[in-house]
């Protein structure tokens, strides 16, 4: 059965001086090398 | 389109007024190799602690999502500032904004996968960034006086000047208005 709320992965890349955060606690976020 | 560029081409060229560049570019982007169907992820974009603003003002997108696959929204201090399905136009040619966010969680963006199935999905961002808070003013008066001609500018500068000397001639003291930024161009 499908989770109602599955975990999910964020690769972000770049952005120096930008703060990224997502509210959602099924949610990282990785920052590529 | 065209005057947004040349004013963002023009930020990014300005120097401040003792030297060095009055704003940085910024681009990032944001992949979600398996964006399940159904979900919505949300994320907040705000300054660092080596920043003291971000202007958003493009999104492009991956050209090998699907149209109308899914629905994206921006957010900026609880407004929503964009809102629809991401359709095949949207996908081949971005999306201009202008939105500044000088707080934590003041810019969020939401993407929803509203097609049946699990899709790939990438965006990506186009900030400028801006240290200080006396880089902003800069900024702000660059954008205030945009599209002024010389002509405009010698006139506003000759109309003061003509009131000042009517002001002082009555007995009056003037307050000046604030000199216009003194910004140099790179090359």
């Amino acid at each position: 059965m499908k989770s109602a709320n599955p975990n999910v992965t964020v690769i972000i890349s770049g952005g120096a001086g930008i703060k990224v955060k997502s509210p959602q606690p099924n949610v990282t976020i990785v920052r590529k090398k | 389109m065209s005057t947004m560029s040349h004013l963002i081409e023009y930020l990014i060229a300005a120097q401040r007024p003792g030297g060095g560049h009055l704003v940085k570019f910024g681009g990032q982007s944001v992949q979600v190799p398996v964006f399940p169907a159904g979900l919505s992820v949300s994320a907040t974009y705000a300054p660092d602690d080596t920043a003291y603003a971000i202007i958003l003002y493009y999104q492009r997108f991956s050209p090998v999502l699907v149209p109308n696959a899914f629905e994206i929204a921006t957010s900026h201090s609880g407004m929503q500032v964009s809102v629809g399905a991401l359709d095949s136009t949207m996908i081949s040619e971005g999306h201009n904004l202008w939105i500044v966010s000088t707080h934590p969680e003041s810019l969020l963006a939401t993407w929803t996968n509203v097609s049946g199935i699990n899709q790939f999905f990438e965006i990506e961002h186009a900030f400028i960034i801006v240290e200080s808070r006396e880089d902003m003013h800069i900024v702000d008066d660059i954008i205030r006086d945009w599209g002024s001609s010389s002509r405009m500018v010698s006139i506003q500068e000759q109309t003061n000047r003509l009131l000042e000397q009517l002001v002082v001639a009555q007995g009056g003291t003037t307050l000046l208005p604030r000199p216009p930024a003194d910004i140099g161009r790179v090359g």
